[in-house]
């Protein structure tokens, strides 16, 4: 344990609890850019959060413990899954094994469940509805995480996140550069579907027709909904770290490949930004052919690999 | 976790064709898994959670220390099988020695499932220390109705049920595979009426197990004037039987044998 070591460590785990807020104000920004507005500061959801966490709480009589555990279940899934995912420039994750990309799916899916729950409690036909259309778009959308991550995979030739994406993605460009390519937009369209971006779902909207993860989230006030919010805002974090590490290969660790790498995460909200600005929300029913269409992504990235 | 493990570490070492399939099959894994536990979620949270769905469910009650004391101990197993798997797979490794003959390491399989008992751990405690200090921030909540965006007469039979809880997976399913779904078209300009049906059975028992079945129970159906409820009857069917199998015996007997 060196002091490089100690220092990627503090490092990595200060990332994951204070950047993702910042990415969701990167966001908002840019959406205000683009419609010609100054916006709010960049700084804008931390003060949401700590506004939130002050608050009083109202819970309704229907609901039961499931309605507190959710969030907070949620939250701790989608740290351990930033404890999986490597952030960083070129390090590793905080916590690396063997298969642990499958893991990972698992963890997020475990977060979504307890979500899904804590909204099912409310005894709401609308909690029931962004609960039910989330496991709709939940069925195509794990398959093409699943894949894009295996083609990664079998381009590096080893099984886990921090070796695919560390050194070894470098070779894989160069190598397999097509198939990369294909799991990039694969993988953002999983990242705009798994944290409710448009097309999929409008985060700026409380109307029927457009919510999935809000109206989940509906009934949940002051600190439960500053949990939710918080492991929200580390979900949209672990995808846009993956997509970063994909997109950039870096080889040596140290101060600029830690620039990079937020540079990247930067850009990546700006990305998503841009795309919640030119386009409207999808029709639902379209929806699982946007899914499908990431999936067929990956599985030709795998087969490209492959043959 | 072990299929996974194995099937991974198969496909991206493998060759072309059959690592693709290996691959596929992970993939298909995990749509069974987000299945699995869609179907949880609508189990618990539909059956459990929310507001009652009908006069008898609204009744219910809690089973007595009977049923809970089993059920107890099986979820306090689940809970603590992550940790004790190691050495229960290194406890069987003499059992498949003697079963197969050959040395298994099973050293790889331990290691490969040591991750599953920190992942535990890291979940177990990080919820029970989250738990505790959001109970302590929600300390003083009030209770009042569901705010559901503001719908001031939420009734229990809005809330959603299996059916419509499944309808978008519903949707993409196969045309064959979906419940057949009659809605009759009025032609009156103002129909005083509305109907439909939704039959919901279990797509092969409807197309291809009972159609079959009926055929062939029409088939044997025929032979229904060989039971006539007699016993003598059946005690005759049973002399015939035995004449004939003794008849067949003596006759290849006589004939086959030298």
């Amino acid at each position: 344990m060196t002091i490089q070591d100690i220092a990627e460590t503090i490092a990595r785990v200060t990332a994951i609890l204070v950047i993702p807020p910042f990415l969701l104000g990167v966001i908002a920004r840019t959406k205000a850019r683009f419609a010609g507005r100054v916006g709010p500061p960049l700084l804008q959801p931390y003060y949401d959060l700590a506004k939130l966490f002050g608050k009083g709480t109202v819970l309704s009589r229907t609901t039961t413990w499931m309605f507190v555990a959710g969030p907070v279940v949620a939250w701790i899934c989608t740290v351990v899954a930033a404890a999986l995912v490597p952030i960083g420039g070129a390090g590793g994750a905080l916590w690396s094994f063997d298969g642990d990309f499958i893991v990972l799916a698992y963890v997020l899916g475990l977060a979504r469940y307890f979500t899904m729950a804590a909204a099912l409690d409310t005894g709401s036909a609308f909690e029931g509805m962004g609960a039910a259309r989330e496991a709709t778009f939940a069925c195509l959308a794990e398959p093409a995480f699943i894949l894009g991550l295996l083609a990664i995979a079998r381009a590096t030739g080893s099984l886990s996140l921090s070796q695919f994406l560390g050194p070894a993605i470098a070779h894989a460009w160069s190598v397999a550069g097509a198939s990369l390519v294909l799991v990039i937009a694969g993988l953002l369209v999983v990242l705009l579907a798994e944290n409710s971006r448009i097309p999929i779902d409008d985060p700026a909207t409380h109307l029927e027709l457009t919510m999935v993860h809000e109206v989940m989230v509906l009934d949940h006030g002051g600190p439960l909904l500053g949990v939710m919010l918080y492991a929200a805002a580390i979900k949209l974090f672990v995808f846009a770290s993956l997509l970063v590490r994909i997109a950039i290969p870096i080889a040596s660790p140290g101060w600029l490949a830690w620039l990079t790498y937020l540079a990247g995460l930067v850009v990546v909200a700006i990305v998503i930004g841009v795309i919640e600005s030119v386009m409207a929300r999808l029709r639902m029913t379209y929806v699982p052919a946007l899914l499908l269409s990431a999936c067929l992504f990956c599985a030709l990235a795998l087969v490209l690999l492959v043959r | 976790w072990l299929i996974y493990l194995g099937l991974v570490h198969g496909g991206t070492e493998a060759g072309a064709g059959s690592g693709l399939l290996l691959l596929f099959a992970v993939a298909a894994m995990a749509m069974v898994g987000v299945l699995a536990a869609l179907c949880f979620v609508r189990i618990i949270g539909l059956g459990l959670l929310g507001q009652p769905r009908s006069e008898l469910v609204g009744r219910a009650h809690e089973s007595g220390k009977g049923l809970l004391g089993p059920m107890a101990a099986l979820a306090v197993a689940t809970i603590a099988l992550p940790f004790v798997m190691p050495a229960m797979v290194g406890a069987l490794e003499p059992v498949i020695a003697q079963l197969t003959g050959a040395r298994i390491d099973v050293s790889s399989v331990t290691a490969g499932l040591a991750p599953l008992a920190v992942l535990g751990i890291l979940l177990w405690a990080g919820s029970a220390v989250a738990f505790v200090v959001i109970r302590r921030l929600v300390r003083r909540a009030r209770a009042v109705e569901t705010w559901s965006c503001g719908y001031v007469a939420p009734t229990a039979r809005m809330q959603y049920s299996a059916a419509s809880f499944a309808e978008g997976i519903h949707r993409l399913l196969p045309r064959v595979m979906r419940a057949r779904i009659v809605v009759p078209q009025s032609t009156e300009l103002f129909p005083p009426t509305g109907e439909l049906s939704a039959d919901r059975q279990d797509p092969f028992t409807r197309a291809a197990y009972e159609p079959l079945l009926d055929r062939g129970a029409r088939r044997f159906g025929q032979l229904r004037w060989v039971q006539q409820g007699l016993l003598h009857l059946y005690i005759l069917y049973v002399v015939i039987a035995v004449v004939i199998a003794i008849a067949i015996v003596s006759l290849r007997d006589y004939w086959v044998l030298p």
